[in-house]
């Protein structure tokens, strides 16, 4: 056995013990530390002819009550029996799983809510981030990040808090984390750091969170903190910034980390923001757009791979999580970034495996200037989602090198078998979600000049997530599509791989007819999902909506077969 | 989970699925798409500026063509090589490299499809 092989062999154990927990719970953003995105119970929600009775039992609040304002940019977490979310509008809740109704709310009613006054991507409105459970000293404690009004200068400070779950007592608040003492934009001498999306990841003793910006305006100095799980205080031996040094004489900037950690055994794997911008000289070291593992005693870069170089830096935010998959061909992270590109790496080394679309001609990685690929500020932010070997995300697919028109996949959905050696068998499955809006430039659709795109058309798709090869995604026009693997449901028919060749003339031209999986069940609910993911629970399916978009939207609804 | 299996030969069950904007056969083995067209430019010398995008199938050994116009071309992706009248180059994703009006492009691919973007040049009203 070589030594890859026997790594993985070691570690495969302690990492079916991560995701398997004893329950079908859902206990943190994409269901676990590596964030897979998939439920592995059984249950109704992955027979593909029972789902499709699936059906609203509950919505929260409920119908003829008022909505909560911001809506949900959060996605619920389901532990023993109760939903666990925060809320655009900065209060958190905990819900009757069963029936929806509300249990506690932190703060209590009447309290100032977790808001900054930096609102400007919705990652900056209230409560951003999901949150996940642990344990502190035997007690069920569950765990978000948001900014807090009542420290600092009380702008909006980002920190840590651990409640019960039980009762929505604080067990601990952290130290202040994401510093925000003004509000001046494109002001350098204040911190506009931002706490965002960033869901905490729990891991082992301690819980680390990323640090990113409001709207790069102007972008910060990416981090991460991690804190003691039993107590909430700054575990100071740890220490990552993604250029030049931790301290606050370096001025150096970016590499703002927006996505959640996610982890295995001793490692933190990261991926982070643009740095180009604002900024005249590459800082040193530079691990701005870029996935990383850290040592998660220390934060020191065990690795690191940017395959977008700084003379590139079109601000292709690297802000989907990494997800950990174990694989027939080993411990593998694979990532979407901003610019629509989808990548895979060997988890322990960080070399490179393959890139979607195929990688430009060698050598690769990195992209080279003339290479002709684009790299810049588009919408492929959403993590995936892993089902054995499969992986399935948004990406920008060939669209981002033949027409340079990198719009195309913000509808569409890859599936890749990550571990086939062949570049040409590569892609699974595609498919265009139904339910969302057409593509930016798309002569024949009037749809996106109609207000049927809400405000705005960027965001079309949220995260996907899966259990035994069923996949849910919901969409901004809020439906909840469920869609089957071929291997699980017949497809509906061949599509050719490439997006701008007829389906008649594909193998003519060279490309493959891969399958179009079947949609098996279409939902319409209120608000977009854009940012969310469905949550495959017990059984039952989690949503939230946001209520931006549409202006009717704003619930957490339960779902169930 | 295992990549699925082929479709057998000859029973293709196409999907409801069709592209926007699909390239279109044009000459054997190349289909192309008008990305944008403008009318003649008075301060170019009544020339027109045509943009268009072309497939190159990786199904045949060489596809030989030839444009209305002179034209800037640029490599999107794909890679191969091909001959303009004398000249041989090989084509990478973001090679750039011009063609006289009518002269004949030989190109091959190297196993997978070749798609490059054309910048055609040509009196007004043309092609």
């Amino acid at each position: 056995m070589n030594a890859p092989r026997l790594r993985h062999a070691l570690i495969a154990p302690a990492l079916m013990a991560l995701v398997s927990c004893a329950s079908a719970d859902w206990p943190a953003f994409r269901h676990d530390a590596l964030r897979t995105g998939a439920q592995p119970k059984a249950s109704p929600l992955s027979d593909p002819v029972k789902v499709k009775k699936l059906q609203v039992v509950w919505r929260f609040p409920k119908e003829g009550e008022p909505n909560l304002g911001e809506g949900f940019r959060a996605s619920p977490i389901v532990h023993k029996g109760r939903v666990f979310i925060g809320n655009g509008s900065g209060f958190f809740y905990a819900l009757d799983a069963k029936t929806g109704e509300k249990i506690w709310q932190y703060p209590p009613v009447g309290s100032l809510a977790l808001d900054s006054q930096f609102h400007c991507n919705p990652s900056s409105h209230g409560i951003a981030s999901s949150a996940t459970i642990a344990k502190i000293r035997g007690t069920d404690a569950v765990i978000f990040a948001a900014p807090d009004p009542s420290i600092g200068k009380h702008f909006g400070d980002g920190r840590l808090f651990a409640l019960k779950t039980r009762t929505g007592e604080v067990i601990w608040k952290s130290p202040l984390i994401a510093r925000l003492n003004g509000c001046t934009k494109e002001c350098k001498s204040e911190f506009h750091e931002n706490l965002g999306h960033s869901s905490p990841l729990v891991l082992g003793d301690k819980v680390y969170v990323g640090v990113g910006d409001h709207c790069d305006n102007p972008i910060q100095k990416g981090r991460v903190v991690a804190v003691y799980l039993r107590t909430g205080l700054i575990v100071s031996r740890f220490r990552y910034c993604s250029t030049g040094k931790c301290n606050d004489t370096d001025t150096t900037r970016g590499g703002g980390v927006w996505s959640p950690p996610a982890g295995l055994q001793d490692s933190v794997y990261i991926t982070t923001g643009n740095t180009q911008s604002g900024q005249d000289f590459e800082p040193y070291p530079n691990y701005g757009l870029s996935l990383l593992r850290l040592d998660a005693a220390t934060g020191k870069v065990l690795w690191s791979f940017q395959p977008v170089p700084w003379n590139l830096d079109g601000d292709p935010d690297w802000a989907a999580a990494p997800t950990i998959m174990s694989t027939s061909c080993g411990l593998v992270v694979i990532s979407t970034q901003k610019d629509g590109w989808t990548h895979a790496v060997n988890a322990t080394d960080g070399t490179w495996r393959w890139s979607f679309p195929p990688r430009p001609s060698p050598p690769f990685p990195p992209f080279r200037c003339g290479d002709g690929t684009c790299h810049g500020d588009l919408r492929y932010m959403r993590s995936g989602a892993a089902w054995g070997n499969v992986y399935v995300t948004m990406n920008g697919g060939a669209d981002l090198t033949t027409s340079n028109d990198g719009t195309g996949g913000y509808r569409r959905l890859h599936a890749f078998n990550v571990c086939e050696p062949e570049e040409k068998n590569r892609l699974r499955w595609v498919i265009d979600v139904p339910e969302t809006c057409c593509a930016l430039d798309d002569q024949n659709c009037d749809c996106c000049l109609s207000s049927c795109c809400g405000s705005d058309c960027r965001y079309r798709l949220g995260n996907p997530t899966v259990t035994h090869g069923i996949f849910y995604i919901g969409t901004h026009k809020g439906h909840l599509l469920v869609i089957a693997d071929p291997a699980v449901a017949s497809h509906a028919g061949l599509r050719c791989s490439s997006p701008d060749v007829q389906n008649e003339s594909c193998d003519l031209m060279g490309y493959r007819l891969v399958p179009q999986p079947q949609v098996l069940k279409d939902i319409a609910l209120h608000g977009s999902m854009a940012y969310t993911e469905p949550v495959l629970a017990n059984g039952k399916v989690y949503v939230s909506t946001d209520a931006s978009a549409s202006h009717e939207g704003g619930y957490v609804y339960m779902l169930q077969p | 989970m295992h990549a699925l299996p082929a479709p057998p030969p000859g029973a293709a069950h196409y999907s409801d699925y069709q592209p926007a904007h699909p390239f279109l056969p044009w000459q054997d083995g190349v289909a192309r798409r008008l990305v944008y067209k403008t009318d003649a430019i008075e301060n170019l010398g009544g020339l027109a500026v045509e943009v268009r995008d072309f497939l190159v199938s990786s199904m045949q050994t060489k596809s030989i063509f030839a444009l209305d116009g002179a034209a800037v071309i640029e490599v999107r992706q794909g890679s191969g090589e091909v001959m303009v009248g004398e000249q041989k180059l090989k084509l990478l994703s973001g090679t750039v490299f011009t063609v006289g009006k009518g002269e004949p492009l030989s190109v091959i691919s190297h196993g997978e499809p070749i798609t490059f973007r054309a910048w055609i040049v040509s009196p007004g009203g043309q092609p």
